[in-house]
């Protein structure tokens, strides 16, 4: 029988004493603890998680006969389904946290309705698969107890409930504070910053504002714990009433509606055809499993792969158009392409402890492919970042590459330009080439029909 | 200013008071004030979440009458 090694341990498992996840050849597991065996057990025969697989908000998982290498802790050993691209919530549009926050709670009802409960509520208990989100942490069931409070109300208000009511009604840009609150917004900030109308919305006065206040006051007191008592119907009561917070918390990603950021270019209806054209060509060649897009706006060249059914993170600095690309794919069900946040200029770090329980972006790549159309630009001049590097940066998150070229002469390169000095005397073609020659095997480039602009196809040089 | 200053200055600590009072037993984290929060909110949803269920066994009664009568309505076979 193999034998679990435990040096693959993933950073990101160490609170939970029930078990651990960890990384074998290839593959993601999960161990069961001991420990967990009398709530582990009733989740799996009660028929807890088969309906909550059934209805797509659980997970699968399968039980291996892998040998633990802590055998004096281990009670069982799983292989969840594998979740092709992990991503956080501070990368997630404002949508994408509330169907998060939603799937959280429909698991818990159905958690309720078999006599279970969620022990915690960490937003990072969700992932994107397939287009939607999933809850994946087996361990977070328990036995539920008549009478106890929810112990994992506090982390949803902090991990769901906050954030999403900071970015409905103060600033969407909010939803950035998970980077440096990695238990969620601290509920006393939340209500700092929350605007003072919210304190006439019940579901956010009593679970923000009065929250906010009530850890304030018992933060340094000695109590009973065992006092506080919560009625079944109290426990629904509450869980009832979050749903409906987080349900009537909106936000409009503004601008009329789908697509009108491409009317915003100088291309023509002929070259943007021309484009999408090269790539579909370009993408054949390489045939990728997965492909990046940076700087992908509201997804239309990032669908040209994955309605081929390639793997596609569709990444974009503007929380608008990723709002509006994650609603495009709900709208057709998509199942290959997930919008990501992303400013390239500053890419998600690691972040937690020793800075490694949340990966980097570079850490989550390579991707087979990766696209770059109209941005070169933006990070030459709006980011004053130097060919080399740029190609530097690629080469790390990508084999092959697809990127566009967009000369001085273009008008928006003039318009990044006209509020400062053109201080770019290499921005050309040539130095572009040689630059990302160093790294890049040029293999292809074709120059798009109806402008000045040049697509390349390029491969990551072997030695890089 | 007044008006907000209400629940947090009278209303609140009259409601922690009203489901339990303090015990010293063992020392409490800060997460205490969320269990506390939720014995004092719980009972108001719980009671909405009661008279939904009430309202719901009426709606039901009454359907479950009318559908009788109707079927008593009915011809004959």
């Amino acid at each position: 029988m193999k034998v679990l090694r435990t040096d693959g341990v993933i950073p990101s498992s160490f609170r939970d004493p029930s078990g651990f996840v960890f990384w074998q050849d290839g593959s993601v597991y999960r161990q069961i603890n001991t420990i967990y065996k009398d709530d582990y057990d009733p989740l799996m025969e009660s028929g807890l998680h088969k309906a909550l697989v059934e209805k797509g908000l659980i997970i699968p998982h399968e039980e291996v006969a892998l040998r633990s290498a802590a055998p004096q802790l281990a009670y069982k050993v799983i292989r969840p389904e594998q979740i092709a691209f992990v991503s956080y919530p501070y990368e997630w549009s404002f949508s994408q946290l509330k169907d998060a926050a939603l799937t959280t709670l429909d698991v818990q009802k159905k958690a309720l309705e078999f006599g279970m409960s969620l022990k915690d509520c960490s937003v990072y208990n969700i992932q994107f698969a397939k287009g939607k989100p999933v809850f994946i942490d087996t361990l977070s069931f328990e036995r539920y107890r008549e009478g106890s409070p929810w112990v994992a109300y506090r982390q949803f208000c902090q991990h769901f409930l906050a954030p999403l009511a900071l970015m409905s009604h103060r600033d969407v840009r909010l939803g950035q504070l998970f980077r440096s609150h990695l238990d969620g917004i601290p509920l006393d900030l939340a209500s700092k910053l929350l605007p003072r109308r919210t304190r006439f919305s019940f579901s956010l006065l009593s679970h923000i504002h009065l929250h906010a206040k009530t850890q304030t006051r018992y933060a340094d007191k000695r109590i009973d714990t065992r006092r506080p008592k919560l009625s079944r119907l109290g426990f629904i009561g509450i869980i009832n009433s979050l749903e409906s917070g987080v349900k009537g918390l909106k936000w409009n990603p503004g601008g009329t509606e789908w697509g009108d950021y491409y009317q915003d270019t100088n291309y023509s209806a002929q070259s943007f055809q021309h484009k999408k054209q090269v790539v579909a060509e370009f993408l054949e060649a390489i045939n990728p499993s997965s492909v990046w897009d940076l700087g992908a706006n509201t997804g239309i060249f990032s669908r040209i792969a994955s309605d081929k059914g390639i793997r596609t993170i569709s990444f974009d600095i503007d929380p608008a158009a990723v709002e509006k690309n994650y609603l495009e794919c709900r709208r057709r069900n998509e199942t290959s392409i997930l919008p990501l946040l992303s400013d390239l200029t500053n890419p998600s770090p690691g972040i937690g402890w020793q800075n490694e329980e949340r990966m980097s972006l570079a850490e989550r790549g390579p991707a087979d492919a990766a696209l770059a159309l109209a941005l070169i630009h933006h990070l030459a001049i709006s980011n004053n970042t130097p060919f080399a590097k740029i190609a530097e940066f690629f080469a790390c998150i990508c084999d092959s590459l697809i990127v566009e070229f967009v000369p001085k002469s273009d008008s928006q390169v003039q318009r990044l330009l006209a509020t400062r000095e053109d201080i770019f005397v290499n921005y050309t073609q040539q130095a572009f080439e040689s630059e990302f020659a160093r790294l890049f095997v040029l293999e292809r480039s074709q120059p798009i029909t109806g402008s000045e602009r040049i697509l390349y196809l390029m491969r990551r040089r072997e030695s890089t | 200013m007044k008006r907000s200053m209400l629940p947090t200055k009278v209303v609140m600590p009259a409601l922690l008071y009203l489901p339990f009072h303090q015990v010293v037993h063992a020392y409490i984290d800060p997460g205490t004030g969320s269990l506390v929060l939720q014995a004092v909110i719980g009972v108001l949803v719980g009671a909405f979440v009661a008279i939904g269920l009430f309202w719901n066994r009426i709606k039901a009664f009454v359907r479950n009458l009318f559908s009788k009568s109707k079927r008593n309505e009915g011809p004959e076979d």
